[in-house]
């Protein structure tokens, strides 16, 4: 601490005056660069061993702890020289070393110290040698995709031997890019060739490869939250050629989208939206509670029937034909309390991506979406703690090696406490009501050596919710992932991975004691992967793999609670189904700017027995009176079976380095579905497997899209249309009852889907100010009129989707004004949804009644919200234990009643309208979280 | 029961999260095309039958708008037909010493517009109609927002005779009949002169008359054996003056088909819904009768055939423990004020105004609903099936 103190923590300003106290200090110094140590050096932490150091030499370091990573410094060799040691250990992470005559030693980022005159200061003539390590700041830019506003410093790096390069003109080159922090993959991280204006992007396991002709080149590589680095890469023959990317501290900001696993431009994905939980800290959320899914729902084309409702729409599609896996746990409920929250720890994940359209071939089995969650991996290096409370829930996740560099550990809790906030209020049935969520996860991740990892990854989410002593629900969630990853060479390498995903609620109702009953659902998912990578042709990546999908399904029964109950007993059956399904895919860069991608998936699709189950006629309505046979099979007999193949393609064109043209088709299937025919999805749905009366879905979307970035700022503009249709939609006779069911196909009529839409989109990744706005015009409507059996929907006309939106504006923004205070805002405003209202009124036996419009024939009121939230991070210092930040947000901060529906009573003969709003106030809410550590760690 | 249970989660979300109902008035398409309305019943009860047509109206300005000079029959499918005769403006009527329902027979409505389309209803069949036990009262507390937060009444239940059937459907439509007590004796009236009265329990006594709301319709495919015991009906409290002498309730339970009971439970359930997170998409309820040259015509309303069982019962005011939450008056100052003011001003429009006295014989002019029971729609005729004992 007190040799701490000399260790001067600079500012720009410091920097420009030392600059002129070095420049002046001509006198050399040169024995300085002489300075031995030996390996009493070996192994301390830099802190350690720059206190040791300055202690024993006459040296003193000039360094911004923010930026320069405490790690450990390794003196290999002993005696060595001083200034070796450190420019080894830092060089490579992308940080000059310098020292001046009189023992200074300077370690700096993105920013060279000169501390003495170049040699040919003052001999003008002399002819210059090698190309100079360092980039000159007035480096040309027009070129390059990446137009960046500071200078860069490039680290050289030479991979292969002259050698070995001899025979060949090209070289595959491959490597790692990793967090220089915890030494973690970075996934998504692009490997930019400026010289060939092409590059590649690493893999889940942080892995790329490149295919080049030798020669000298210089590289860009970056991620999200990474600082972007340049090296000047020598490549004579093949070989390794790791990256480390320091975390970008400083330019961290609230709201940070340069998300896309691939460039906005010259990506080939279309539709796909990452954000890292960094990103998305600061939104303002209802009642504090940090949220992804309510993030996702700021993202064009998403959209959700009501605020508080569980699932979401995307590009039209209803919510059950999104998949949401988390680090390929399959999870079937995604929210506590019915949908006012996901059921994610947000400290436990490190990023989501949300494939709206070109899913790539790997994926399958939903129509519209796939949303793919990472949970963060324990940190390798050290341990750490962080957590926060909120006005709902408290949070807790611990983290560090088991065993270093090898064994790692994550465990995070989060639990509510709100039953205590249900006491206060006077109402009996509030009062005497529960609520209870929380949820659980633990990650366990192995290097068993460089070539082979693994990891288990368990998940569990519990709701507890008993109202007014009458209704009892309980929802549980519970899964666990094990995948091995393994290199075969550089080229090739495979992941197999194991999982499980169970949901399962049970209800017990008493309001009538005679008719007291208790339901309950269980739905398992098995799930094996085996996906291979493969990178051995030049300018492909081919990818191919096999899924399978056992589902077992019980549907639970409506069971009388007691001795009193007069329900009769309903069994409703179990099902169980198989998925298979092969998939390759290619990622072929035809030229620099043409490529392509395709993909093919073959899905076969069985419902199996033991089961037994109606065939009704042809062509006739699924009727009681149209029954024909009723067949029993046994365990695992085929009882129908529906082979599908998918087609993926998409076309990527850069007509310039900064604006490309994409397309894309995607067809899918679907074989599940979720049994609902409320408007928002209830707490009592029940996934249900396609069978012999209920045929699978298949849909089919063509997107097409322009990409470009503008200025230097680097403003991502996107402007995406796409058309989408889907056959087999399940949908319901009107006033079905699907809660308790034996034949829920009595009650499905299956219709098509169609719907369209353009996404505009405006990214401001970097800055002071961050942020996006988005438009989205789309259109999504149903039609069901079944020909031959002559069943119909709305009198057989097409009718808006409950959750179409024509047109929805979003903006989210965040400005930093300085490290420790930022602000960030919401603006959310879309059409009302539809719905269908009375229209005329009549008289039945005294009783007035109702009669409606055609189906969603009316919209509710628009949709208009805007939130605030200011975040003030706790103090600076460079030691302390544990580092605070307060989030002060509101949500709805205008407090607009928003209608979440509009509905009509009839109440002593009356008829009545209302409208309800769910969050009909400004919400206030303070969230404070910590962590073990500084600001930074 | 589902529908209490989605209520009980918007409860527990008006405290979480601050949600909040409204009335609201959507703008609505005034010029929805009416539609004709149908609106019967013929059951196994002695005639006559009464079919009422109408037309529908707006949702906001409702009118009851009857359909006059139609040609209305019924016929039963061994070919006996009749036909009903217009008493009152869009009332059909048939004959008392006419056709009476028959259990087993199927019957079908037929109408012939004064413009000549012709509208037909499906045959439906007459149900056995199932009897009734016996209904009964418990004494129950309903929650309330304001203090005592427990207000006591009687919840009406009914036991069912055992169906033979067990896809049984019932219907229950209920009418309550209740004696009723004003505050004061009249002492005098006043109409521009003041004139003594002799009778003063004039006003006294009155019944109150109505159908419940809501109807209740059930099915007993989920039950163990095809009887309904201890089904809950409506609940009367005692912030009213229903229960404060002798309340009786008439149950009229029709025995349905599955045809009408769909009816019913749409025109339930619609009821319902709303208000919750949860709602189902609602849906336009149509009935059994069509234009038989356009089916795409929307005819509204049922034409119902139902075997029906009645059974009425009485109950005394509750006694203690039970108390009694209703309004009782008490004159104040302002009353024996007015009684002085109404000499001098007053419109002729409120006359004749009823005068009572105190103990000390000091005279007061009261709220005129404290002294005057049909004030508020009371009648002063006991019914026919009335009975003090």
């Amino acid at each position: 601490m007190t040799k701490f103190r000399t260790n001067r923590i600079f500012s720009k300003g410091h920097l420009v005056s030392l600059l002129f106290i070095i420049i002046l200090a001509i006198p050399a110094f040169s024995q300085k660069n002489e300075l031995i140590i030996t390996d009493a050096y070996n192994n301390l932490s830099f802190k350690d061993f720059v206190t040791k150091t300055e202690s024993n030499l006459i040296v003193r370091f000039f360094y911004n702890p923010d930026s320069i990573p405490d790690i450990s410094i390794f003196v290999r060799s002993s005696p060595a020289k001083l200034m070796d040691v450190i420019a080894g250990t830092f060089t490579p992470l992308g940080i000059n070393v310098s020292i001046d005559s009189f023992g200074n030693i300077f370690l700096t980022k993105g920013q060279v110290l000169i501390t003495k005159l170049p040699e040919d200061f003052f001999m003008q003539s002399q002819v210059s040698g090698a190309e100079p390590d360092t980039l000159a700041v007035t480096r040309e830019t027009n070129k390059t995709f990446l137009k960046t506003s500071d200078a860069y410093v490039a680290e050289s790096r030479t991979v292969g031997t002259k050698k070995e390069g001899a025979r060949s003109k090209n070289a595959l080159i491959s490597g790692y890019v990793i967090n220089m922090n915890d030494s973690l993959p970075v996934i998504g991280a692009t490997v930019f060739v400026e010289d060939l204006e092409s590059g590649t992007s690493t893999d889940d396991k942080g892995f790329f490869t490149l295919t080049l002709p030798k020669g000298k080149y210089t590289m860009d590589v970056r991620s999200v939250g990474f600082e972007e680095m340049k090296y000047k890469v020598e490549v004579l023959s093949g070989g390794q050629l790791d990256f480390n990317l320091p975390e970008k501290v400083f330019l961290m900001q609230a709201v940070e989208i340069r998300s896309q696993t691939n460039h906005n431009v010259r990506g080939m994905q279309m539709g796909i939206e990452k954000l890292s939980i960094n990103e998305i800290k600061e939104i303002p959320v209802v009642l504090g509670e940090r949220d992804i899914i309510k993030v996702a729902l700021l993202l064009p084309g998403v959209q959700q029937v009501g605020e508080g409702s569980a699932g979401f729409n995307v590009r039209g599609s209803p919510a059950d034909q999104n998949l949401f896996y988390l680090s390929e746990i399959p999870v079937y409920n995604t929210s506590h309390l019915f949908g006012f929250f996901s059921a994610f720890n947000p400290d436990a994940i490190s990023d989501f991506s949300l494939y709206k359209s070109s899913i790539p071939a790997s994926y399958g089995g939903r129509l519209s979406s796939i949303f793919d969650i990472s949970a963060k991996q324990g940190n390798k290096k050290k341990f750490s703690a962080r957590g926060g409370i909120s006005p709902i829930t408290a949070r807790l996740l611990v983290e560090g090696p088991a065993i270093k560099d090898k064994l790692n550990y994550l465990v995070g809790f989060r639990s509510t406490y709100s039953d205590w906030v249900l006491n206060f209020v006077q109402d009996p049935d509030v009062k005497n009501s529960k609520a209870n969520f929380g949820d659980a996860i633990v990650n366990l991740s192995y290097q068993v050596n460089p070539k082979n990892q693994l990891k288990l990854i368990s998940y569990y989410s519990y709701d507890n919710i008993s109202l007014a002593t009458k209704v009892d629900d309980k929802y549980n969630n519970a899964g666990a992932s094990l995948s091995w990853y393994h290199t075969f060479n550089p080229s090739h390498d495979f992941n197999l991975s194991f999982a499980y995903g169970q949901y399962n609620y049970f209800e017990d109702n008493y309001e009538y004691s005679l008719a007291a009953y208790s339901l309950n659902y269980e739905l398992q998912h098995y799930q094996a992967n085996m996906d291979f990578s493969f990178k051995k042709f030049e300018n492909h990546n081919i990818t191919y793999g096999i899924n399978s999908i056992l589902y077992k399904i019980d549907n639970g029964g409506q069971l009388p609670l007691d001795d009193n109950s007069l329900i009769v007993p309903v069994y409703l059956g179990e099902q169980k189904g198989l998925e298979l399904a092969a998939y390759v895919g290619d990622e072929w860069r035809i030229n620099p700017k043409l490529s392509l991608y395709g993909g093919l998936r073959y899905n076969n699709y069985s419902y199996l027995g033991p089961n037994t189950v109606f065939s009704y006629a042809d062509n006739l309505p699924k009727t009681p009176e149209n029954i024909t046979d009723t067949l029993e099979y046994s365990n695992n007999e085929v009882i129908q079976n529906n082979g599908g193949l998918d087609l993926r393609l998409s076309v990527t064109y850069l007509i310039k380095p900064n604006l490309s043209f994409k397309a894309s088709y995607n067809n899918l299937h679907q074989y599940i579905f979720m049994l609902s025919n409320t408007i928002a999805l209830s707490p009592t749905d029940k996934w249900q497997l396609c069978n012999n009366n209920i045929e699978p879905m298949a849909g089919n979307q063509y997107s097409l899209g322009a990409y470009t970035n503008i200025g230097a700022q680097q403003i991502e503009f996107s402007l995406e249309g796409y058309y989408k249709k889907v056959h087999n939609l399940v949908e319901y006779k009107d006033g079905a009852n699907l809660v308790v069911n034996e034949h829920p196909e009595q009650d499905v009529l299956q219709g098509e889907l169609e719907s369209y839409g353009i996404e505009v989109m405006l990214k401001k990744p970097v800055g002071k100010l961050t942020g996006w706005l988005n438009y989205t015009y789309s259109k999504a409507t149903v039609l069901v009129n079944n020909t031959p059996t002559g069943e119909v929907n709305n009198f057989g006309m097409a009718y808006p989707a409950n959750y179409d939106k024509p047109h929805s504006l979003n903006l989210v923004a965040a400005y930093k004004v300085s490290k420790r205070i930022s602000f960030s805002g919401n603006v959310v405003y879309s059409t009302g949804r539809p719905i269908t209202y009375p229209t005329a009124i009549y008289y039945q036996d005294g009783q007035k009644i109702l009669n409606y419009s055609l189906r969603n024939e009316y919209r509710i009121p628009d949709y208009f919200r805007v939130d605030l939230s200011m975040k003030w991070e706790g103090n600076l210092k460079r030691k302390k234990f544990l580092h605070g930040s307060w989030i002060f947000s509101v949500y709805n901060l205008t407090g607009r009643k928003n209608a979440y529906s509009v509905y009509f009573k009839s109440e002593q003969g009356q008829i009545h309208g209302y409208k309800l709003s769910i969050f009909g106030a400004p919400i206030f809410s303070i969230t404070y979280d910590f962590k073990l550590g500084n600001y930074a760690d | 029961m589902p529908t209490k249970l989605l209520n009980m989660i918007l409860v527990l979300t008006v405290a979480f999260i601050m949600s909040c109902e409204e009335r609201y008035w959507p703008e609505l398409d005034a010029n929805t095309a009416s539609a004709l309305v149908v609106d019967g019943v013929i059951t196994n009860a002695l005639p006559p039958y009464t079919i009422n047509l109408s037309r529908s109206s707006n949702v906001e300005s409702h009118d009851y708008i009857p359909m006059s000079n139609y040609e209305v029959s019924i016929v039963d499918n061994f070919g006996n037909e009749e036909l009903l005769n217009e008493m009152e403006a869009g009332r059909y009527v048939s004959s008392a010493d006419g056709m009476q329902g028959i259990v087993g027979r199927n019957y079908k409505l037929i109408l012939r517009s004064p413009d000549g389309r012709y509208y037909n209803s499906e045959f439906e069949m007459l149900k056995e109609p199932i009897g009734i036990e016996s209904v009964y009262t418990e004494v129950e507390y309903e929650d309330s927002e304001t203090p005592p937060y427990q207000i006591p009444g009687y919840r009406f239940y009914i036991n069912t005779e055992l169906a033979q059937n067990d896809s049984t459907y019932l219907f229950w439509l209920l009418d309550e009949t209740y004696k009723f007590e004003s505050d004061y004796y009249i002492y005098f009236y006043y109409d521009g002169t003041l004139h003594p009265v002799v009778n003063r329990d004039t006003l006294k006594n009155c019944w109150g008359s109505g159908r419940v709301f809501p109807f209740f319709v059930e099915s007993t495919l989920s039950l163990s054996e095809p009887r309904f015991t201890h089904y809950p009906l409506h609940f009367v409290n005692t912030k009213t003056r229903k229960l404060s002498v002798k309340y009786s309730l008439l149950v009229n339970q029709y025995t349905i088909n599955k045809n009408v009971f769909r009816f019913w439970n749409s025109v339930k359930q619609q009821n319902e819904d709303g208000g919750e997170l949860y709602p189902r998409q609602p849906f336009q309820v149509r009935g059994n009768v069509y234009n038989v040259d356009d089916e795409n015509e929307l005819v509204l309303g049922f034409f119902m055939v139902a075997g029906v069982a009645q059974k009425r019962i009485f109950v005394d005011r509750p006694t203690l423990p039970v108390k009694m939450y209703y309004p009782i008056c008490e004159l104040t100052e302002d009353d024996f004020e007015a009684y002085g003011f109404m000499f001098i001003g007053g419109g002729t429009a409120s006359w004749p105004l009823f005068i009572t006295e105190d103990e000390n014989g000091s005279r007061a002019l009261p709220n005129q609903a404290c002294i005057d029971c049909t004030y508020k729609g009371g009648s002063l005729d006991e019914p026919d099936f009335w009975t003090d004992n």
